[in-house]
């Protein structure tokens, strides 16, 4: 088994709160895989457009009407936030002395973020974003994301701070052996065990993963924990992987390929962090 | 003659050794009275039993006289019987904090209140964080943050559907949220919107103010939910802390039940704790936060002065500034070092990333709050000596409550916000020792002294020498050394330290109580005997002690006794001189004090009848020994000018006199010489005088006797004593001779003679070896004795005074024609 190399983090800043813990976590992670952290500000195109509307109208938490607000205006706040991503970025780069690159694009978010993470081994991202639907909603970002790319996508969950005791749902597929090598890039330092929930279809075929995971880990001296699923409903992985207090989940993507609402559905219905393996 | 020389028995008031029935002072019991002070023992009594304010006591006395001694074992002997006053403990005040507040617990139980209390506190952040940890809690703040979010979702989401009904969404901006036309899933291009019908075009128009106006109302909304969120989270905190804090309490309050002050105390510690819990869950070395989160975890680990202590449960210390766990009766206290902090407290402060912080904590205790309930004895020379010391002790006497302040907040020169504890009520009795002069100085220089110090107790130091007084001496001789872990002393030393103690007031009937020096003989006594291998004291030891102790002291007698034996200073000790007689002085050096003969001259000429006092006139003579010099005139017009005037003038020296000098001891010795130089019959030198006279030529007692006679003994007998040397004193001196042995031993052998003298005729018999002779009824004296020659000389005087007086008449007449 050759674990899976991880050389480049690109982390989505959007200015909320949930990309702030996900800088962090990036941070972390580039800083104990020895990988580049790349950061991305994407100034949403909808809404530079949705302002030239000429009734747009802003709608402020803390002003008593709504007021006019204009391209310039709306560029000078994107501005802002986007220096105030870099400042923050710069500043955790430094205090983990880590490569580090922060670019701003104007686009369709997902469009652009899925472009950008073409470079990229990992995007990590907050689960919300900036919605107004609150934490337990898929943002409309991080669902075409899931959907639409390959590679490794990890969606954090504001509730998990750290996520270094990663578990793998493993299915025999290949995205489920990549899930599997990738697992030992989230395990913090001293971690041997991993918990492995085993998505077969037979007793037969259970056996077979088990002896296959067995396999694979032995080389790396990490020890399984297994759990038989046996089901792939997302409240089934859902309710058994809540039990667990730890993270990411490492999902492979492949058995969704063309199911990809019911992958969108299982994160959702995740409350710790996920990691789409693809 | 007269006059006879004194007996040695009459020259010094032996103790017999032989009428002690003990061999050495191991046998005699300890003595716990007080001896020679009756009256400041009295005295103290009353000032410490009267309970009215103001009666505090000032005992004044010289120092030495054992006034600190006494005081310290009346007063411990009387508060013995006293009840233990309350411990004294600052708490923080939950209302005002910078007013800390005063708690009185019974006797013992400050410490032990002090240890509940951190206890209390270690168990409720236990339960606390035990109770804040539990699933229950969890549970129901998290279905409370969720029942807000939900409330915040749901309206977005109403929202959110509505807008898609009309192909509108809101988008986040930075700052708010706008509402844009949408298609596809993305925002339409404002070109294809500006080729919309217009009819069409209005209408999203319409409906995007219209969901713009319900954003806002939700945004609106928020706060309150916010505020709603905060109460009921604050509520169910309050809840859980209440619950769980209660129990805690109630042990702790089942324990003090018996002290209000610490049940009302109880009581706002928990409703403080309720309030704050977030302090039980702030992490070491954090500042206070607010109420309105929930608490998070964090340890809590104490340590004094807010290092490693989590600073926001120091407020649920207990400051025990008296602690009477130890004490078997009221306090009394002795502050050595009375300075205004230590004698009402002070509040310490400590550097906190550069500023200087302080809590109740800090405030640390006078010696006023420590003797409170007691007694507080403070010497009054160091009181005066510290700044605003002695007008922070009246302050806390007029107020009966110890304020503690800093001096800056005192006297109004500081304004910052500091610590003002709650004044601890005054039950306090001060003793104030000093000296006399001190007290007369207080007494007239500051109005209040009287009003605060009512009493004063008066230590003398002496007392009547008699058997009683006598036996108790010897008790405490035998007390203080088993005291100070000397040799017994046997009879021998206990006579020879009674005798000294009447040296050392300067009477054979007395006894000096200044114990202090006594103690300190008896311990060189002891280092000499010693030396000399002995296992006891005996009276050549003390001996060897006082002998030493004056060696140590007289290298300028000795110096002075040498330039006599050298003739650098001029007296005669053999012959006869008209007008010269030799004077005696005594010159104190420190605690050292010698007498030695200085010569006196006196010259006479015609003049108005003044005596002119060489001494006064070029201000080196003091005014008592000026008026001395006066009442020579006096006695001289009284005497022999009552017919006609003195027509002489007199000049008095004192020779080879270089300091000044003042008294009158030396008056009747100037009356003598003077009387000689107007006589014209020598004096024998061989003697020397001392005595003040009045105008009637009586001769009055005189300090130092002892001194005087010992100088002009030791310059007699170092030119050789041939029987005709001697002494004349005050006879009102004799009750006070306690000579050395040598000069007593010169007396017994007839080298060496005392005369007591009581009238200037007396003394002048002596010195001259004539009669003085009295007058008869028309006041005319004999003709050959002193006093006639005197009066013949003044009346030849005026004679000639006359006859001269004639002659410058006719001769201003002769120059006038």
């Amino acid at each position: 088994m050759t674990e899976l190399s991880i050389r480049r983090i690109l982390v989505a800043l959007d200015a909320s709160s949930s990309c702030l813990a996900g800088l962090k976590t990036a941070a972390d992670l580039a800083a104990r895989l020895g990988a580049e952290l790349a950061g991305l500000f994407i100034e949403d195109i909808d809404l530079l457009r949705a302002v030239e509307f000429p009734f747009a109208r802003e709608c402020g938490f803390f002003t008593p009407e709504v007021r006019r607000v204009n391209t310039q205006q709306l560029e000078g706040q994107m501005r802002a936030q986007a220096e105030q991503m870099r400042r923050i970025l710069a500043a955790a780069a430094a205090e983990r002395r880590l490569k580090w690159s922060f670019k701003i694009i104007r686009g369709s978010v997902s469009r652009e973020l899925l472009s950008a993470g073409t470079d990229a081994d990992l995007i990590i991202m907050g689960r919300s974003g900036r919605s107004l639907l609150g934490p337990r909603r898929l943002g409309s970002t991080v669902r075409e994301i899931i959907a639409r790319r390959s590679g490794l996508t990890l969606i954090l969950h504001q509730t998990v701070a750290r996520p270094d005791h990663p578990m793998v749902v493993y299915d025999g597929t290949d995205s489920a052996r990549k899930a599997l090598n990738a697992a030992g890039a989230f395990m913090a330092k001293g971690v041997r065990d991993l918990r492995v929930y085993l998505l077969a279809d037979t007793k037969a075929q259970a056996q077979q993963y088990r002896e296959e995971v067995t396999e694979t880990l032995g080389k790396t001296g990490r020890k399984p924990r297994f759990r038989l699923l046996i089901s792939s409903n997302p409240s089934v992985i859902a309710h058994y992987v809540n039990l667990e207090s730890t993270g990411p989940l490492l999902l492979p993507g492949e058995r969704w390929k063309t199911k990809e609402d019911e992958l969108i559905e299982i994160v959702k219905a995740i409350e710790g962090p996920v990691l789409v393996v693809k | 003659m007269t006059i006879k020389p004194l007996l040695p028995e009459k020259l010094y008031h032996r103790c017999d050794p032989e009428k002690f029935s003990f061999d050495t002072t191991d046998e005699l019991e300890n003595t716990s009275s007080f001896i020679g002070q009756p009256r400041a023992v009295e005295a103290i009594e009353f000032g410490v039993d009267i309970a009215h304010d103001g009666y505090n006591v000032y005992a004044l006395g010289d120092p030495g006289t054992g006034k600190f001694a006494l005081i310290r074992e009346l007063l411990r002997r009387r508060a013995a019987d006293e009840s233990v006053p309350s411990d004294i403990c600052y708490v923080y005040n939950f209302d005002e904090a910078h007013k800390p507040k005063q708690l009185h617990v019974p006797p013992g139980r400050g410490k032990d209140f002090s240890t509940d209390m951190e206890k209390l506190i270690e168990e409720v952040r236990n339960a606390l964080r035990a109770a804040f940890e539990s699933e229950e809690y969890q549970n129901r703040q998290q279905s409370i943050n969720q029942a807000f979010q939900e409330q915040q979702e749901k309206a977005f989401a109403e929202l959110q559907k509505k807008g898609e009904k009309y192909n509108l969404a809101p988008l986040r901006t930075p700052a708010g949220l706008v509402f844009a036309p949408v298609r596809d899933g993305e925002v339409m291009p404002p070109d294809e919107f500006k080729k919309m019908p217009e009819e069409e075009r209005k209408k999203v128009e319409e409906k995007a103010e219209e969901l713009q106006q319900e954003a806002m109302k939700i945004f609106q909304k928020i706060p309150q939910w916010e505020r709603e969120i905060r109460e009921k989270r604050q509520e169910l905190n309050r809840e859980i802390t209440g619950f769980t804090v209660g129990p805690v309490i109630d042990e702790l309050r089942g324990k003090y039940e018996d002290v209000p002050d610490v049940k009302s105390y109880l009581e706002a510690v928990e409703k403080d704790i309720i309030k704050n819990v977030r302090n039980f869950f702030q992490p070491e070395g954090g500042g206070q936060k607010q109420e309105d989160a929930g608490p998070s975890h964090a340890s809590g680990a104490a340590g004094p002065d807010g290092r490693g202590e989590n600073p926001a449960l120091r407020r649920y210390k207990v400051n025990i500034i008296v602690d009477h766990s130890g004490s078997d009766g009221a306090p009394v206290v002795y502050e050595q070092n009375p300075t205004y902090q230590n004698l009402v407290g002070r509040v310490e402060h400590m550097a906190h990333m550069g500023a200087l912080v302080t809590d109740f904590n800090m405030i640390r205790p006078g010696a006023l709050h420590r003797a409170n309930g007691g007694y507080l004895i403070l010497d009054v020379l160091k009181l005066l000596q510290q700044p605003f010391a002695w007008e922070g002790l009246k302050q806390v006497l007029k107020t009966r409550k110890i304020r503690i302040e800093s001096l800056g907040q005192m006297f109004g020169y500081i304004s910052t916000v500091s610590l003002e504890p709650e004044a601890v009520p005054l039950h306090v009795k001060v003793i104030l020792l000093g000296s006399p002069m001190i007290y007369y100085l207080i007494r007239h220089y500051d109005p209040e002294f009287g009003e605060l110090f009512k009493v004063t107790a008066d230590f003398d130091y002496r007392m009547d020498r008699n058997a009683e007084n006598e036996e108790a001496y010897t008790q405490l001789i035998a007390t203080m050394a088993r005291k100070e872990k000397l040799r017994p002393f046997d009879r021998t030393g206990v006579a020879r330290l009674i005798e000294q103690g009447s040296r050392m007031v300067e009477d054979a009937q007395k006894l000096s109580i200044l114990m202090r020096v006594m103690n300190d003989l008896m311990k060189e006594s002891d280092y000499w005997a010693g030396k000399d291998g002995s296992r006891n004291i005996a009276a050549r030891h003390v001996q060897m002690a006082i002998d030493k102790s004056i060696h140590r002291s007289d290298r300028i007698r000795e110096m002075m006794q040498e330039q006599i034996e050298r003739d650098i200073i001029l007296i005669d000790s053999t012959g006869d001189h008209v007008g010269q007689v030799n004077g005696l002085s005594v010159i104190q050096l420190g605690n050292f004090a010698f007498g030695r003969p200085s010569r006196i001259t006196a010259r006479v000429h015609l003049g108005k009848g003044n005596v002119v006092d060489i001494e006064r006139e070029v201000a080196m003579g003091g005014p008592i020994h000026s008026k001395g010099v006066l009442i020579l005139a006096g006695f001289l017009n009284g005497r022999f000018a009552l017919e006609r005037p003195l027509s002489l003038s007199a000049s008095l020296v004192f020779e080879q006199s270089y300091s000044g000098i003042e008294g009158d001891s030396a008056s009747s010795a100037e009356l003598y010489a003077l009387l000689s130089a107007i006589s014209d019959v020598p004096i024998k030198q061989a003697f020397a005088v001392t005595g003040s006279v009045n105008q009637y030529g009586v001769i009055q007692p005189i300090g130092g006797g002892n001194e005087k006679i010992e100088g002009v003994f030791d310059v007699c007998r170092s030119r050789g004593l041939d029987g005709g040397h001697g002494v004349l004193i005050p006879a009102a001196n004799v009750t006070h001779l306690m000579l050395r042995q040598d000069v007593i031993d010169a007396a017994a052998q007839g080298n060496f003679h005392i005369y007591p003298v009581e009238t200037i005729d007396q003394g002048i018999e002596v010195l001259t070896g004539m009669p003085a002779g009295a007058p008869d009824a028309e006041g005319r004296y004999p003709d050959g004795s002193f006093n006639g020659l005197v009066h013949a000389k003044l009346a030849e005087m005026a004679e000639k005074r006359i006859a001269f007086g004639r002659k410058m008449q006719e001769s201003k007449k002769e120059d006038a024609s």
